[in-house]
């Protein structure tokens, strides 16, 4: 009985958070001053099913600004409300799923400014299940990883050999596969050993900060 | 290292795995055989290998990794710490099709900085590029940066429809070889008296340049000669 009353409780609160995530992030956005004026991105989240704004700042620190109150993840399907970095805090203390939309998010803008299409989801599936940018002849997978972890490396071996061996063509010509790898300030020594892996497979492998 | 040339998707990734570990007998136990790391039993290592069309196994301290590059329309076996009667004892199993291109060992580290293009991994070891020549990577902005050009190493990789171009003290090259390559030859390679040729009886042509990996540029000559041989038409374009 006590199982189900917090069943009940957990669905209640999570009902009520995602009526009210949507009023925070504009709240937070329009409400929030700045020493320096930032260059604020707004990435489209798709979480459990429902969409949620989240702003990143470009020029100094990174955060899910919009959402101080808390970030959404599914929980059996239903949204539920954690705790989030405070102002200030890193994108890279943040929630792994949260932080790649983040970064997706910024990232895009920089590649559609330079005349890059950016492949959505519907077309993702589609076509190049791996890939989210495309330019001519140049299709480009993006991935953010924290190399303090434990796991990314495998993780990231393991996604180029599946870049190497599904291919992508444009336009029936065999197309320039290019790993965009962004991982958090001082982290890409850790991952150069996937350069010449990426090479090895067809793959140009990209390794940069974020921000 | 040890790398082998495959023609794409043959064999497959699922054939490959299981001559892998058949290759460590029937005495396996559990936790012996890692998948990408990961310790799994074999029924399920084989039906993640079809999934993915390529595998990381390590076995006794054996590591073998497969891949396909299906831009370039081949695939890469690459054997790590695996004694060449071993993995030469694979390669003619795999072959029985046919489809064994090139194999051939090289040293690591050689490999590695005769193919450092990114100046990210200079940086890393804190080696200077000052000295090397540099272009553009030709990619489009934010991806474009200069990088090193590699067009003029001895000991360089180059990605070719097919095939692989590149060259070790010991290789070993299928019938698909010269159906593949252009203009290499059966009879050129054969009458190359600097080469140690033998060709095996299940039509693989084995090469020996030279006991010892090319480890450095004092072999710069015989890698180019090497390469002139087996790859007439590209050799020389870097």
């Amino acid at each position: 009985m006590t199982t189900i009353r917090k069943l009940i409780s957990a669905w209640m609160l999570a009902l009520v958070g995602s009526l009210l995530l949507p009023l925070m992030s504009v709240a937070a956005v329009s409400g929030t001053t700045y020493d320096a004026p930032p260059t604020i991105t707004t990435a489209s989240l798709n979480i459990a099913q429902r969409t949620v704004a989240v702003d990143t700042f470009e020029h100094g620190e990174s955060g899910i600004w919009s959402m101080a109150s808390g970030q959404a993840r599914s929980l059996f399907g239903l949204s539920q409300i954690l705790v989030a970095p405070g102002r200030g805090a890193s994108v890279w203390s943040t929630d792994p799923l949260v932080r790649g939309r983040v970064i997706e998010g910024a990232v895009t803008k920089q590649y559609e400014a330079q005349g890059w299409f950016a492949l959505d989801d519907l077309t993702r599936a589609k076509n190049w299940p791996l890939v989210d940018f495309q330019k001519g002849n140049t299709l480009v997978s993006l991935k953010s990883v924290d190399t303090t972890g434990s796991t990314w490396l495998t993780r990231m071996q393991e996604h180029i050999r599946d870049l190497g061996t599904r291919g992508a063509t444009v336009g029936d010509n065999p197309a320039n596969m290019v790993l965009d790898l962004r991982v958090q300030p001082g982290g890409t020594g850790a991952a150069s050993s996937l350069v010449p892996l990426g090479e090895r497979y067809g793959v140009t492998v990209n390794i940069s900060e974020f921000p | 290292m040890i790398e082998a040339v495959f023609a794409f998707d043959a064999p497959t990734a699922e054939m490959a795995a299981k001559l892998v570990v058949g290759g460590f007998g029937d005495g396996l136990g559990a936790g012996d055989v890692l998948l990408s790391g990961r310790s799994v039993d074999a029924k399920r290592l084989f039906q993640e290998v079809r999934s993915r069309g390529h595998f990381d196994i390590e076995c006794r301290e054996r590591k073998t990794t497969f891949g396909g590059v299906r831009n370039f329309n081949h695939s890469l076996l690459m054997f790590e710490n695996y004694p060449v009667p071993a993995a030469l004892d694979l390669l003619g199993k795999l072959n029985q099709e046919g489809f064994l291109i090139l194999a051939r060992i090289y040293d690591d580290q050689y490999e590695h900085w005769q193919n450092a293009k990114d100046p990210l991994l200079f940086q890393v070891a804190g080696r200077s590029m000052d000295a090397l020549p540099m272009k553009s990577n030709g990619l489009p902005p934010p991806l474009k940066k200069v990088i090193v050009d590699i067009s003029g190493n001895p000991g360089r990789r180059v990605l070719r429809d097919g095939y692989v171009e590149a060259v070790g003290h010991k290789m070993w090259l299928g019938p698909e070889f010269f159906r593949r390559v252009p203009g290499a030859s059966r009879e050129a390679v054969l009458a190359s008296r600097w080469l140690n040729v033998t060709e095996r009886p299940d039509g693989i042509f084995e090469l020996v340049v030279q006991e010892e990996s090319f480890v450095d540029d004092t072999t710069a000559d015989l890698q180019n000669r090497l390469r002139r041989l087996l790859f007439p038409t590209t050799a020389d374009e870097g």
